[in-house]
């Protein structure tokens, strides 16, 4: 092959020649893109998945200097170029030109398994002045069932150029090089404006099929009554949902199981990068804004990398196998009842690594009602940064359970799940009226996935859930760590007292010394943080959230976690005076023990049942609000996600509260 | 919803799609759907005129048009009207 990134090429920039890259869904166009720019795109098996336009750079020849580099744009799959829908509406866009550059030309890529039925695309190109090149994708596959084309009788019947392509295998290849390379000097005409057959695409598309077929027509075979009882058992009502609840519950084992390991590695990173830095730099401002603000912001962030990368490469996994297809109709008969349509399904799943490529992943869903729906209450889903917070609450209320501490866990996602149903069907009988859009979808052919495709999709998520998230979280982490430094308190007289009690014990019993001065520490952070503007700031709402048993410190806690859910844990072991240098079991252990000022336990089983479930309902995530309002382009439904979520959190806890300290649970 | 589309022969004999059993071979004679969805229809083949063989009957309805597997809610299904042709015995 001879196409080559352009970062490695250091000759002289020239604006590049733009060709773009069509076809149907699943007629393997992202992998012919990935094989042909080395850059990193989904592959388009099912609405929702591929959101954003991919655009990656080839050139074709190394020797000729200097050469005009080609620009592919991967577009979405789209099945008629004409339809009112969104990826319809991108595509138009895309041959108009955008940035005044209009393209070069198009290379439509055809599934040579269903030639037919897709050279009817090919049909809208005529007459648009647009030149074309016909990819006709998975030959490989084609001659396994023993399909083959006269692919030069192809080129005659459509006029435009063809060249028979293995993305997969990358067969094919060079000569599909070559071909989009000449589009730059104009050596490929755009096809004729009347096609021989008359108007009708279709007829046209059967015609030129049907001359150029040189194999049998695979149809009505053994494989076709394989795939029906597949396709039976997995969209069954109770087979298929059975079936759709152990891939699930498998998917969310792998997830939680596989990703542990590497979250640890993560937080032991970041641990060992913030002692070191505390090592070179003096104590004061400076080293706080970096260990506690910069070090402790980009941890919370990044520790969740796994579970989304690993969500991702499954999903994808899924998606490649053709099961994801089935499973959408399995839950379309659920999300019907509540008001959402079946495609919703990838953007509510997607939501459980993060509510925000959740979001994103409902571009393609092309009602607005239906869409605006889905967003407003994907945020209900319980995501990875709720993680934290429900490990350290469920296992608060059952400390010596662990099964108990389980089903506590699963119950929270159950709650998210039902609540976000609940809001749906609310949302469509008040502020959006109106039933779900029903579900069409062709069904991809079952078959293996590709493990390429996968890994290149996790490492796209995951650089784009760093790039979107981390920023705004850091910024928030930064505002909250001089919310909670500043003013500067000065050293309490006991901590003073203790400080001094450790200096004259240090000769005689250096281990007892240490303690104190550990003690001291702790004081003086609790004084700090008593005194800081997060402690005024939590004294003035904590009236609001007294009613769910919480103290200022939890309200502080809360209020915090506005900014991101995970910053909690963080900021209460701060407020319980955890020092430096502690144990992590310690850490936590602090703060279940930890105490009022009037001696009483901060964190009673009814308190703590409250804040869990406080936690499954708000909406505690700027960043998600901020893309929310990006995508309605609207101030509106932010606000009312914020209120309406934050609202029904606080009502459910207080009822919370209340039952289980009527049952004797305080 | 749109104005049903039909073919131009006689509608006497249509029932539902969803009266169909599986296997059996029908042709598209009108559809009574929205406009949306009798567009994305017609752009993945299933036009009023088309052969289609019924791969799964019950919610959803999958369909095999031109070598595709379609799958269809309960409420497209009941909106297409077709004409029985034969029924293929399954391997």
């Amino acid at each position: 092959m001879t196409a080559e990134p352009l970062e490695n090429d250091r000759r002289r920039p020239v604006a590049p020649t733009r060709v773009l890259l069509l076809g149907y869904p699943n007629s393997g166009k992202t992998t012919l893109f990935n094989r042909l720019c080395g850059l990193r795109a989904k592959t388009a098996n099912f609405p929702g998945t591929t959101t954003t336009i991919r655009v990656g750079r080839l050139l074709p020849g190394r020797d000729a200097a200097p050469v005009e580099p080609i620009e592919i744009v991967d577009l979405p799959g789209l099945y008629d170029l004409e339809l009112a829908l969104p990826e319809g509406q991108l595509v138009r866009q895309a041959l108009a030109g955008w940035g005044g550059m209009p393209p070069a030309g198009v290379v439509l890529v055809l599934d040579a398994l269903h030639l037919a039925r897709q050279l009817r695309l090919a049909a809208g190109f005529r007459g648009r002045g647009v030149p074309v090149i016909l990819a006709v994708n998975m030959m490989d596959l084609a001659r396994r069932k023993g399909l083959s084309y006269d692919l030069e009788r192809l080129a005659r019947e459509t006029g435009m150029p063809v060249v028979g392509v293995s993305a997969r295998q990358g067969e094919g290849l060079i000569r599909l090089v070559e071909k989009i390379a000449s589009l730059r000097c104009g050596a490929v005409s755009p096809p004729a404006a009347e096609p021989e057959t008359g108007g009708d695409p279709e007829a046209w598309a059967d015609t030129v099929a049907l001359r150029c077929l040189g194999g049998p027509a695979a149809s009505g075979t053994a494989t076709d009554s394989f795939h029906d009882r597949l396709d039976s058992a997995f969209t069954h009502p109770i087979v298929g949902l059975l079936v759709f609840l152990a891939v699930m519950g498998f998917l969310f084992w792998t997830i939680f199981a596989l990703a542990s390991v590497p979250m640890d590695l993560i937080e032991a990173t970041f641990a060992h990068a913030g002692s070191w830095l505390a090592l070179w730099i003096p104590p004061g401002a400076v080293r706080e804004l970096l260990v506690g603000g910069l070090i402790g912001g980009l941890s919370g962030t990044v520790v969740f990398l796994p579970q989304i990368a690993l969500l991702f490469f499954l999903i994808s996994l899924l998606e490649d196998t053709g099961y994801l297809a089935r499973a959408a109709f399995v839950m379309d008969r659920l999300l019907y009842r509540f008001g959402l349509p079946g495609n919703a399904f990838v953007p509510l799943l997607s939501s459980h690594a993060c509510a925000i490529p959740g979001i994103l992943a409902t571009r393609l869903i092309p009602d607005r009602n239906d869409r605006l729906t889905t967003i407003l209450v994907a945020p209900f889903m319980s995501c990875s940064a709720r993680l934290p917070v429900y490990v350290l609450l469920t296992g608060f209320l059952f400390p010596h359970s662990p099964a108990r501490a389980g089903v506590a866990f699963a119950g929270c996602y159950f709650l998210g799940a039902a609540a976000a149903l609940a809001a749906a069907k609310a949302l469509r009988r008040t502020l959006l009226p109106g039933k779900s859009r029903p579900m069409i979808l062709e069904l991809p052919s079952y078959k293996w996935p590709d493990l390429r495709v996968a890994v290149a999709v996790a490492i796209d998520e995951s650089w784009g859930f760093l790039k979107t998230v981390g920023t705004t979280i850091l910024a928030l982490s930064f505002f909250v760590w001089w919310l909670s430094a500043f003013p500067r308190a000065a050293e309490p007289p006991a901590a003073r007292e203790l400080q001094a009690r450790a200096e004259r014990l240090e000769a005689g019993d250096p281990e007892g010394a240490e303690k104190l001065r550990l003690e001291a520490h702790a004081l003086a952070l609790r004084y700090q943080q008593e005194q800081s503007f997060a402690g005024r700031l939590g004294r003035l709402v904590e009236p609001i959230f007294a009613p769910l048993g919480m103290d200022w410190k939890l309200s502080i806690g809360v209020l915090t976690s506005f900014a991101a859910r995970e910053v909690f844990v963080a900021t209460l072991a701060v407020l319980v005076g955890v020092p430096e240098g502690s144990p992590a079991e310690g850490v936590l252990e602090r703060i279940h023990r930890a105490t009022r000022s009037d001696g009483s336990p901060m964190l009673t089983p009814a308190s703590t049942a409250a804040l869990l479930v406080f936690f499954v309902l708000a909406m505690q995530c700027v960043s998600t609000l901020a893309v929310v309002g990006r995508e309605t382009r609207s101030l509106r439904w932010p606000l009312l996600q914020l209120v309406a979520m934050t609202g029904l959190a606080w009502v459910a806890g207080l009822l919370t509260f209340r039952l289980l300290r009527a049952l004797g649970w305080a | 919803m749109s104005e049903p589309e039909t073919s131009s022969r006689s509608a006497s004999q249509l029932e539902a799609l969803t009266a169909l059993a599986e296997g059996e071979l029908a042709r598209l004679e009108r559809r009574a759907v929205e406009n949306v969805e009798a567009e994305l229809l017609s752009a993945l083949g299933l036009r009023v005129g088309s052969e289609l063989r019924v791969c799964r009957a019950g919610d959803p309805w999958i369909v095999e048009v031109r070598s595709a597997r379609i799958g269809l809610a309960r409420r497209v299904a009941e909106g297409l009207e077709v004409r029985r042709l034969a029924t293929l015995p399954r391997s």
